[in-house]
């Protein structure tokens, strides 16, 4: 595993077996996690748009972690 | 002796009327921390001439005012009058483990409820993981399995505590201003909590 970024108690961004990797802290007084893995689309953003891509869908999924319940690995 | 007995029968009712009425202000008082309804009430009183909920909610994460831009005062004081006993989350301990106990929180504010109500929601939950998920808005069979823990900040005031602005990582897109959670429970936000000012407990859950 090849951490990326390590935003502790907010995400961690990196890299596994050639694929990436999100984990995000979501909730608020009940605390959960969320593990995504990265679509091919998501992927090319992040080559093209950078870090701000990754910061931007985390607070996307922090901010309707619904929409992104059924791609939870956890 | 008609004025002695008109005396007494006056002080007995005067006696009676204070009795039953920090009686009702008591029941009133235990009503609002217990029914959501109720709560949704006292919070539209909360704002400010001009402002309401719905303005606030519209505004952007992001970009949303600081709560006494349109919050009353005596709202504010009070809201936060209801954290003096403590302040609480609840975490799974894997995520303890894994960011580790020197600092625990998010830099732009950890959300916590009262100690009270926390204690309050654990009693009623009687143990069902279930309960305590719904109330806190966490995905249904989410913390199945899961090892959770109880993080109480006994001097919250000391870790700025405030009300929300709804600008924190923390808040989703069921957040309400005032402090409030959907279901009524007081929320406010404190900052990152160092060791030695919280207490960590394993909760058991069914």
């Amino acid at each position: 595993m090849k951490e990326i970024i390590n935003n502790p108690w907010n995400f961690s961004f990196f890299e596994e077996n050639n694929q990436l990797f999100l984990i995000i802290v979501c909730g608020n007084v009940g605390i959960f996690e969320l593990k995504i893995k990265l679509t091919k689309k998501e992927c090319e953003l992040y080559q093209t748009t950078g870090v701000t891509y990754i910061e931007n869908l985390v607070k996307d999924i922090q901010n309707s972690p619904s929409k992104y319940i059924k791609r939870n690995l956890n | 002796m008609n004025i002695k007995k008109t005396s007494s029968l006056i002080i007995v009712l005067f006696a009676f009327w204070s009795f039953t009425s920090v009686a009702q202000n008591a029941k009133n008082d235990h009503y609002i921390s217990i029914f959501p309804q109720d709560s949704v009430d006292y919070l539209a009183k909360a704002f400010k001439k001009g402002h309401s909920k719905n303005e606030i909610i519209s505004i952007p994460k992001g970009q949303r005012p600081l709560p006494s831009n349109y919050l009353k005062s005596r709202y504010i004081r009070r809201h936060l009058r209801s954290f003096r006993a403590g302040a609480s989350f609840l975490v799974p301990k894997n995520i303890l483990d894994r960011f580790g106990r020197t600092i625990l929180g998010r830099e732009d504010g950890q959300f916590v409820m009262s100690k009270n109500e926390m204690d309050d929601l654990l009693a009623k939950a009687n143990g069902q993981l279930s309960y305590i998920e719904t109330e806190l808005g966490i995905p249904a069979g989410y913390w199945k399995n899961t090892e959770l823990i109880r993080i109480d900040i006994q001097k919250p005031k000391r870790l700025h505590i405030r009300i929300p602005s709804g600008n924190e990582a923390g808040a989703n897109d069921l957040w309400i201003p005032g402090g409030k959670l959907p279901n009524g429970f007081s929320e406010s936000v404190v900052n990152p909590i160092p060791k030695g000012k919280y207490t960590e407990t394993l909760i058991i859950l069914k």
